[in-house]
């Protein structure tokens, strides 16, 4: 793509697909993420793509890189079409709403159909409660989604796509994870690289 | 016992007078007759009443020994008294030769200490001090000591010591004297009585007895109570002795008597002739009183009647008097008018003569001329002013200062135009290369300032001279800030605005000018654009890292402002400095700084970066030609408002009673002689703040024409700049409106409409040619479709646009002015342009691709739509710029619609006859039944089953397999959007699917015909897809 194209091909491009229940606020998260805005008005989401170049902390050093967002469709038909994208992904953002039991108890559906289509453990996972604004309709406690964490081995995290709360930190780690794990299986066949996260603890 | 009782007399005679000599005595008096030791006389003066009197021998002098003891003893009396008020006393009281009592000494009963018997007949009494006394015999003693003793007892509350004395043996021992004892007893008994009867409280005088006594030495003569006692005194009136003869006596009185009846007779009979002669004497006075009596009236009248002449004769007198004082008033008056109205010699001579050159020369012309005018100006009556006199007197004023205004207006002009032509030859003044010097007109000012007053006046005087000098000061002055301004404004083309090298990044332009396009360059504007980001004075610098001039001019800004505490690193910043000094007034300077606050943390960021702009200008220290409308604006409008205040003040442009809260007036200007420098200095200080709106437009108008008339070839150099600074990048078009925008706020509420007229002049122009900008990029962007070979992807100017916006906002900074509407407006129409040129180039592909049999469906009109509304969406979305959100809506809208039949097309493929069999069937229902369906020939149920035989399973997953890779080249990796376009052919295909079991179904219930694959295997065969991908 002209004069363009060597400057994006240079940076590492990070693919995260949302996923999560119908209305946990994964499109809100990403609209947040990426233009710092928050939408009220409720719009199931088809999918949506988004791309956007953003400075990668870790460690305290900046990197540059490019992100790339598949926002998925919470209420999907068919979970066999969900598979197709899953494999486009290099992380998930996993939502559930901790205002709803329901959206959490579905996180363990989303999590074993892209472990089992991924055929991967131990891919990038992030699990998110969201909605941490509402706290007066809290169902879902911190601790139940740090149970789940655990279980799962990944971070958990809980944001508000309404005031920011998180939600540049959430995309952060994912990205670092993704990153991570680029370089140690660029770095060798050391397949521990996965397993070292094992012990991750949340916030 | 006789000689006791007589001493006793003597004693209440002489000493003791007893109680008071009214009613309530007599009952004691008998009582005192009746015990027939009459207590004496009865006095006022001591009103004492004797007790009891004892004849003691008293030792003279205790020290003296026994020996001695009698020899020395003295006779003395102790006298117990009792006062009426029951006061008991004891006195010592001693016998003078005569025989007369005084006494010695006085104690209260109270003063007894003690009592003593002593042996013999010694009493030992201590009353302070310790006396003894030797009485006569032993009775004495006895009755002494007993009275004493009683009395203590009595009347003290506390007795004294009583030594070797006993009371009851006393009492024995005195029954041997019974008849005394019962008299004294009684006496007592009687006292008081009669003194409790005596009101208490009477304080009779107790002092002063002794000399009192000493002086009575006859025995005074009781008080007469009898007319024998008269008889005594008239006895005692003729010498007559009791002794003597009363015949004498007798015979005398006779002769007296016969004497005065002789008298008697002959005063009768010589009184009753010189009665006669006494009443007729009264008449004769009596007849003369009245002669006078008459005189007096005559007298009277004719005295009347000379008074009245003597008040007239006043009246007419005081009349005469007013009448002349009147007459000294009036001449007086006259004299006094006249006299106002003369003026010194010496101030016509100074008005005559006085040369204009130095400050005392003018102010003696100002002293002069406030004489003259006091004098003509004075207040005269009608009446008065119509005096022959004070006419000629005026007209000849008048002509004094008529001459002097010629000669006053003939010496300006002829100043201006030296000064003018000073200036025009002071080669010191020209702006040199890289110093951007806008020279102040301070020694001008000074120099006119001193004819502030003269020019006051000359407007009072005469109007026409006034207004002829403002239009010379205006044609001179004008000479020397053209040249000034033209000067100034070629150096900074010349040196210090960037030309051209902005057309290298001008990636966001639609229109790239024929300059070849480094992307070096570009990368390096758009970092340098990031950098900047809160910079409202956007600046394009080659090196990224760091804010451009306009920071480092900001901070330049700063350090001149800082007054030296930033270290000046550099060589030229003094110059710069000084340039800036000479023409930003500091507040000017921080009304500037304060207004683009924002930027100032920038300048201080680069405090390293602190080269310049002076005599070697880099190319990246030149002014982006926005900034560079900024300086200029920034130097040269305080010059006009300095100009626009100066004129002002200097011509008296006032209005008397204008409301002036920006602190000069015309009071300001005080006279040339106390013009000291620091009322000039604050005077000049004030010229360069703005003042508010003068309220009276024919001034403001004056004002305006005037200054108008000195910058009027000023706006033609600036326009000049806008010409220049816009040959390279016409973007900056939009900076420079904001600047310009700036500008006119700050200036809206003053009374500088020079300002606001020229900066809205400038804007007019900058409008106009950000149009011809906007009209070429329209012209680019619709070229496109001719010019681009291109067909597919993200079109040019979708991927330009966001970097317009980026600019172009960038340029706006937070302007929501008339600069943020002109560009809604270009965006509008931007946006306009360009959906209008992808629809029409969607419509070309469409055309052009009846070759490419590939196309049939327009699919390219879908993805062309899909890719790019989608790049413009998330790209402008990103910008949020609010005026764009319409365009945001709009772009997603179509993107989906796009997105939508994108899908709908595309499945057909792999379905092929099984689309083309249902789509018929569906087309059918909508006129039939479905039990209908079955009867139509090519729709009946072995055309079904022909149908679907024809796609098995693996029929359908290798047609979905091409699709894959056919969708796969349709779009770009760039937007990421084939695992969309994938989910959405996924959904519309399983939705067609279930919709052609459901016709099954419908159409052919008695069929067991089914479609050769389930769902499961479809969705299986996406799953496989995803899976190979």
């Amino acid at each position: 793509m002209g004069k363009k194209q060597p400057n994006r091909n240079d940076l590492p491009l990070h693919k995260i697909i949302m996923v999560g229940s119908g209305g946990v606020g994964k499109s809100a998260l990403t609209l947040q993420y990426m233009y710092g805005d928050f939408i009220e008005e409720y719009d199931p989401t088809k999918a949506d793509s988004y791309r956007k170049k953003v400075v990668l902390n870790s460690g305290g050093t900046q990197t540059e890189c490019f992100i790339d967002i598949l926002d998925t469709a919470g209420q999907e038909e068919y979970a066999a079409i969900r598979d197709n994208y899953y494999r486009s992904g290099e992380g998930f953002l996993c939502v559930f709403s901790i205002c709803e039991q329901e959206s959490f108890a579905h996180t363990q559906e989303f999590r074993d159909q892209i472990c089992r289509v991924l055929d991967d453990e131990e891919v990038p996972f992030v699990l998110v409660g969201n909605k941490a604004d509402l706290a007066h309709l809290r169902k879902v406690q911190p601790r139940e989604g740090e149970a789940k964490a655990r279980e799962w081995g990944c971070p958990y995290i809980e944001t508000s796509a309404k005031t920011r709360q998180n939600v540049e930190e959430a995309y952060q780690m994912l990205m670092s994870k993704i990153r991570d794990r680029k370089e140690a299986k660029g770095g060798g066949k050391s397949a521990g690289g996965g397993k070292a996260k094992k012990g991750c603890l949340i916030l | 016992m006789a000689d006791l009782e007589t001493i006793r007399r003597q004693l209440s005679n002489q000493l003791f007078i007893g109680f008071g000599d009214d009613a309530t005595s007599s009952p004691t008096r008998d009582t005192r007759s009746t015990t027939g030791d009459g207590g004496g006389a009865f006095g006022d003066k001591f009103n004492e009443r004797l007790l009891l009197n004892v004849k003691v021998s008293e030792e003279a002098k205790a020290e003296e020994g026994k020996g001695k003891a009698t020899k020395g003893r003295k006779v003395r009396f102790i006298c117990v008294t009792v006062k009426k008020n029951m006061k008991i006393r004891i006195h010592k009281v001693k016998q003078g030769k005569g025989g007369n009592f005084s006494i010695g000494k006085t104690w209260s009963l109270d003063d007894i200490k003690s009592i003593e018997s002593a042996e013999d007949t010694q009493v030992i009494v201590n009353l302070g001090k310790t006396y003894k006394w030797y009485l006569d015999d032993m009775h004495k003693k006895l009755e002494f000591l007993f009275t004493l003793v009683k009395l203590c007892r009595k009347y003290l509350k506390r007795p004294p010591k009583f030594i070797n004395v006993d009371e009851e043996s006393l009492k024995a021992q005195m029954h041997l004297n019974a008849t005394y004892l019962s008299a004294t007893e009684k006496e007592f008994t009687a006292t008081f009585a009669t003194m409790a009867q005596r009101p208490r409280g009477v304080v009779l005088e107790e002092e002063e007895e002794e000399e009192e006594v000493i002086e009575e030495l006859d025995p005074i003569p009781i008080e007469p109570e009898a007319p024998s006692l008269d008889m005594d005194e008239v006895l005692n009136d003729f010498n007559w002795e009791a002794s003597g003869d009363a015949a004498a006596l007798e015979a005398r009185l006779i002769s007296e008597l016969h004497a005065l009846e002789a008298a008697n007779v002959h005063a009768i009979i010589s009184s009753e002739e010189q009665a006669n002669k006494v009443v007729s004497q009264l008449d004769h006075a009596i007849w003369e009183l009245d002669q006078i009596d008459e005189w007096i009236s005559r007298y009277t009248h004719l005295l009347d009647s000379m008074g009245q002449d003597v008040h007239q004769i006043e009246v007419r007198h005081k009349g005469m008097q007013i009448a002349s004082h009147n007459q000294k008033l009036l001449l007086a008056e006259v004299e006094a008018v006249l006299g106002s109205l003369r003026i010194p010699a010496y101030i016509v001579e100074i008005l005559r003569t006085e040369p204009l050159d130095d400050n005392e020369g003018i102010a003696q012309c100002e002293e002069a001329t406030r004489k003259l005018m006091d004098v003509t100006q004075s207040k005269f009556e009608e009446d008065v002013n119509n005096l022959q006199a004070v006419k000629e007197q005026i007209a000849l004023l008048n002509g004094y200062g008529n001459q002097f205004a010629t000669r006053l207006h003939d010496h300006l002009i002829a100043y201006f135009q030296s000064q003018a032509e000073a200036y025009l030859q002071d080669k010191g003044r020209t702006s040199k290369k890289g110093s951007l010097k806008l020279y102040g007109h301070e020694a001008i000012e000074e120099r006119l300032y001193r004819f502030c007053r003269l020019l006051k006046w000359l407007k009072d005087v005469d109007t026409r001279k006034h207004f002829n000098l403002q239009m010379a000061y205006v044609q001179e002055m004008g000479r020397v800030y053209i040249r000034d301004i033209h000067e100034f404004i070629e150096q900074f083309k010349l040196h210090h605005m960037q030309r051209k090298l902005e057309a290298e990044g001008q990636d966001y332009a639609f229109s790239v000018p024929t300059v070849s396009v480094s992307s070096a360059a570009s990368n390096a504007l758009k970092s340098a654009i990031k950098g900047s980001q809160n910079n409202l004075l956007f600046a394009n610098s080659p090196t990224s890292d760091r804010p451009g001039p306009a920071a480092s001019m900001k901070q330049k800004l700063d350090s001149y402002k800082g007054g030296g505490h930033r270290q000046k690193k550099s060589r030229d910043s003094d110059s710069y400095t000084d340039s800036l000094k000479e023409e930003d007034s500091d507040d000017a300077a921080s009304i500037r700084s304060h207004r683009r606050g924002g930027s100032e943390s920038m300048g201080r960021a680069s405090g390293i970066m602190n080269s310049l702009i002076s005599l070697e200008v880099g190319a990246d220290e030149r002014m982006a030609p926005d900034e560079a409308l900024g300086h200029t604006l920034s130097l040269l409008l305080p010059v006009i408002v300095r100009e626009q205040n100066f004129i002002t003040d200097l011509f008296s442009l006032h209005k008397g009673a204008r409301l002036d809260t920006t602190g000069s007036s015309a009071d300001l200007v005080s006279p040339a002689s106390e013009a000291s420098d620091e009322v000039i200095q604050n005077w000049q200080e004030l010229l360069s703040r703005p003042r508010e709106p003068i309220k009276d437009l024919k001034l403001s108008k004056r004002i305006q024409e005037l200054v108008q008339g000195i910058f009027d070839d000023v706006r033609e150099e600036i326009l000049l700049i806008l010409d220049a600074g816009l040959k390279g990048d016409q973007t900056f078009a939009v900076g420079m409106m904001v600047r310009v925008e700036e500008y006119t706020e700050e200036y809206k509420d003053t009374c500088h409409t020079y300002n606001l007229l020229l900066l809205e002049e400038i804007n007019k122009k900058l409008v106009s040619m950000f149009e011809r900008f906007l009209e070429d990029q329209i012209k680019s962007i619709d070229e496109t479709k001719v010019t681009s070979k291109k067909r597919s992807g993200i079109l040019s100017f979708i991927r330009t646009f966001p970097k317009f916006v980026d600019r172009v906002e960038k340029c706006l900074g937070g302007s929501t002015g008339p600069a943020r509407r002109t560009v809604n407006q270009a965006y509008a129409r931007i946006v306009k342009t360009m959906l209008e040129t992808l629809d029409a180039m969607a419509q070309q592909v469409a055309n052009d691709t009846k070759a490419a049999a590939d196309d049939k469906e327009h699919l390219n009109i879908h993805i062309l739509h899909v890719e790019n509304m989608h790049h413009f969406y998330s790209e402008v979305r990103a910008r949020k710029v609010p005026s764009l959100d319409p365009y945001v809506k709009q772009a997603k809208a179509t993107y989906d619609v796009h997105l939508d039949a994108y899908c709908k097309v595309v499945i057909r493929k792999p379905l092929g006859k099984l689309w083309d069999f249902f789509e018929g069937i569906e087309g059918l229902l909508k006129t039939n039944t479905p039990e209908e369906v079955n009867y139509h020939m090519q729709f009946n149920k072995s055309a079904l089953k022909e149908v679907v035989r024809k796609y098995p399973g693996k029929e359908i997953k290798k047609g979905l397999e091409s699709l894959y890779k056919r969708v796969e080249k349709h779009y770009t990796d760039e937007e990421g959007l084939l695992q969309v376009v994938w989910r959405g052919i996924q959904e519309e295909f399983t939705k067609r699917f279930r919709r052609y079991g459901e016709l099954i179904m419908i159409c052919y219930p008695e069929t067991s015909t089914r479609l050769e694959f389930t769902m499961d295997e479809l969705l299986g065969y996406f799953s496989e897809l995803a899976r190979a991908h």
